[in-house]
């Protein structure tokens, strides 16, 4: 079920209803749980009892780390990563191994490939790792205990809202065990915060109806061999086009999740911070996809051994940590060179750093190094749109060669169009670092910028669409 | 702030649609994408033209393409890129009118009907919407608008432009997207499915036949190596089975080998070749029908 499709609003309206009537309070939980079984069940019924069995998992995982036999609290906790694991790797991973070391033709290689790939399996997975690692970690500390209800039922209730909850369950934000488990919290409606919700979700839709759904429609023509008839710059602009598309879509969705679960009176963290105007590879990591980065840095690079043990072993961690980071976004090598990409840019960007090396910073210079910055991270994108490699050489032999082919100018200032609203959102974001009375003297308009992106969300979205993150 | 932000949103609304209503004539070529230039199609043609056009050619890219003033009498191109023919047929039975002759291009009949969307302008709901708030049309998105203005500064009020026309033809290019075609019609669809997919043709064409409307099917060329395809081969023995010549006039695909950009599409001057002979042999079949009484 899409957010933007109408089974989603009614579904919303009536659950946000139910929720919020006096007599039904103490059932706010089960609400959300049952709206949430729903929402899943609705595009894949027959995959439901995956998530159950996930859940469950979960469920006996955290709650015998905390009330299991002393002494047993490790082994408890390293089997629950394992069985998230498993079943990540078997639903998401499998097509992948049959494809590379197996024959596809007939037998268990033609049987992995079919496998039906779970709508956000790898978003809750990692969920499920958060609470089984947390627990673990915060064993011994009274008020995280005190979240691990005594009552098996109660305990499997939370774990089942905390990792079914709508808003989040198919494309994040990867919201920590941590983070969550203490709102869950008799809720009143005069708590909600409205203007909040009300600007989360008309940005959010208005990135993802407007400008994301009409930009793929344009982006489409990225496909091996039709974009090798197009010039140069057609080419250049696509790719800048696909990457304010890829912004749009997961940003939007995000925006809508977050409001979303404001209306039910929770606060999930902020997952994009105007990640196109970061100046260096690190500041993009802290800005795009931040609950993804942050889980990275927590519950992989960290144990690692993050930089604790020397320089040449933080580069390997940073890589190593990127390329598994590239492969949880698709099951296919091109994931991976995603990754292993922006590994290498990590690291060599740490080794300049830890040498003095360009450590350049006037506004001039900042402005360079943020261009390169978003030229590098656009580039990556083709592997995202092109998962053969040999097609995102094409297409950069294209770009080199095409100079000479007609330029369509219409398509261009199409792509621009659809464009701008993103560059003027990270400008106004920007302008406001900089210039902050000039802000506050915006904030002052702000009606009538939501009230014209409400109107463009009435006449002017694109093709119902789903969300690019939805694949992952 | 909601409120104010709701009014203003409002207020928008109400001088945009005055806007569309003054403007209305000059609005053409509105489609931004391809999706979206079927989709106004779609909505001229339920909205508008239905009731104007007695023949409507129904296909894909293949016949949206064909040029329309040389096929015989006042036709309504109804073919639409990316889609099949059973997208034109299910829109034109949710039309108020129907013609007196359908041309329906055979090539595309084993996709099934390929796009929500149309199915979706059949709602009557939507309908009496799109009707009343012509806003929510697609044809007068903002941004369309603005690039059908853009367009007449350019191009000035072009009737017909073929997306093909300008472009050279490629023969790397074309080669590539043969062997790509290829690779695709290699992984089939199950026999099943195309099967079900022509008797859902077939039962528009039984109840269109009732209502005392001509249904002419053909098929357009493409690239001999396709056209030799076991997949090919397979659609045209199911359609044969179930679409008898000798019962369903049919205007079969030409015996000669025909240039195309990429393998599906003809290039400019071939599609100028077939639409004549494809208008040579409706010819044929058609005087009949362009005679005879209109239908209730």
């Amino acid at each position: 079920m899409l957010f933007t499709s109408l089974h989603f609003i009614i579904l919303a309206l009536v659950t946000f209803g139910l929720y919020y009537l006096p007599a039904l309070r103490r059932w706010q939980v089960f609400s959300l749980i049952v709206a949430s079984l729903t929402f899943y069940a609705y595009n894949q019924l027959n995959l439901l009892w995956l998530l159950l069995l996930s859940v469950t998992i979960n469920i006996v995982a955290s709650y015998y780390v905390i009330y299991g036999p002393t002494g047993s609290q490790k082994l408890v906790a390293t089997l629950g990563v394992i069985g998230n694991l498993a079943i990540l790797c078997f639903f998401k991973y499998s097509p992948l191994f049959a494809r590379t070391f197996l024959s596809i033709d007939a037998g268990v290689g033609a049987w992995l490939l079919m496998l039906p790939l779970p709508i956000g399996i790898s978003f809750f997975t990692f969920q499920g790792i958060s609470l089984v690692v947390d627990t673990y970690r915060n064993r011994h500390v009274d008020a995280y205990r005190s979240l691990i209800a005594r009552n098996m039922a109660k305990h499997a209730e939370t774990v089942l809202f905390f990792k079914a909850f709508f808003p989040q369950l198919v494309s994040g934000p990867i919201v920590k065990a941590h983070d969550f488990l203490p709102q869950i919290k008799p809720k009143y409606i005069n708590a909600v915060r409205w203007e909040y919700c009300f600007r989360t979700l008309v940005l959010g839709y208005f990135l993802k109806t407007v400008i994301a759904d009409n930009l793929k429609d344009h982006t489409y023509i990225v496909t091996y061999p039709y974009f090798e008839n197009l010039s140069s710059l057609n080419l250049i602009v696509l790719l800048f086009g696909y990457s304010m598309q890829i912004f749009a879509d997961f940003a939007g969705y995000s925006l809508i999740a977050l409001g979303l679960a404001a209306l039910f009176g929770y606060r999930f963290p902020i997952n994009f911070n105007f990640p196109y105007v970061s100046s260096s590879f690190s500041d993009f990591w802290r800005r795009w996809h931040i609950s993804l980065s942050s889980f990275l840095r927590e519950y992989l690079y960290i144990p690692l051994g993050g930089n604790r043990h020397g320089k040449a072993r933080t580069y390997f961690n940073l890589m190593l940590t990127m390329v598994l980071g590239g492969l949880w976004h698709g099951a296919a090598w091109s994931y991976a060179i995603w990754g292993l990409a922006h590994g290498l840019a990590l690291a060599v960007e740490r080794f300049l750093t830890d040498k003095g090396l360009f450590l350049m910073h006037s506004r001039v210079a900042r402005i360079l190094k943020g261009l390169w910055v978003f030229s590098f991270v656009t580039l990556a994108w083709l592997l995202f749109k092109l998962p053969n490699f040999s097609h995102v050489i094409a297409y950069l032999r294209a770009i080199a060669v095409n100079t000479t082919k007609p330029i369509d100018s219409l398509a261009i200032m199409l792509i621009l169009m659809y464009a701008f609203p993103v560059v003027a959102y990270h400008l106004h974001y920007l302008l406001g670092t900089r210039l902050p009375a000039v802000q506050l003297n915006w904030a002052r308009w702000d009606y009538v910028a939501y009230g014209l992106l409400i109107f463009m969300i009435i006449t002017n979205s694109g093709s119902e669409g789903t969300f690019i993150y939805f694949q992952f | 702030m909601i409120l104010k932000s709701v009014l203003t949103a409002v207020t928008t609304l109400l001088l945009y649609t005055v806007l569309i209503v003054f403007f209305q004539d000059s609005i053409t070529h509105s489609g931004q994408t391809t999706l979206q230039r079927n989709i106004v199609k779609a909505e001229d043609y339920l909205y508008e033209a239905n009731s104007h056009f007695d023949t409507v050619l129904v296909g894909s890219s293949m016949s949206e393409r064909l040029i329309m003033d040389i096929l015989p009498g006042g036709c309504y191109n109804l073919a639409m890129a990316g889609f099949s023919s059973l997208d034109g047929l299910q829109l034109i039975k949710q039309s108020e009118h129907l013609p007196r002759l359908i041309y329906i291009e055979m090539n595309t009949l084993d996709r099934g009907q390929t796009s929500d969307a149309i199915q979706a302008l059949g709602n009557p709901n939507r309908q009496f919407l799109n009707q009343y708030l012509p806003f929510l049309r697609q044809k007068y998105q903002p941004v369309g608008v603005v690039k059908s203005l853009l367009r007449a500064l350019q191009y000035g009020q072009v009737q017909f432009v073929d997306f093909g026309a300008g472009t050279a033809f490629d023969s790397s290019f074309q080669e590539k997207a043969v062997q790509g075609k290829l690779q695709e019609m290699d992984n089939m669809l199950p026999d099943s499915v195309i099967q079900a997919n022509i008797d859902v043709a077939g039962q528009y064409v039984e109840a269109f036949r009732r209502k005392g409307v001509k249904v002419i099917f053909f098929e357009t060329p493409i690239d001999v190596r396709l056209q030799s395809h076991r997949m090919t081969s397979t659609v045209r023995r199911y359609m044969k089975n179930r679409f008898p010549s000798s019962q369903y006039p049919t205007v079969s695909v030409p015996p000669d080998a025909y240039q195309t950009n990429d393998g599906i599409h003809l290039t400019q001057a071939e599609n100028i070749r077939y639409t004549t002979y494809l208008r040579q042999h409706l010819h044929q079949l058609t005087t009949p029908v362009l005679t005879a009484e209109v239908p209730n």
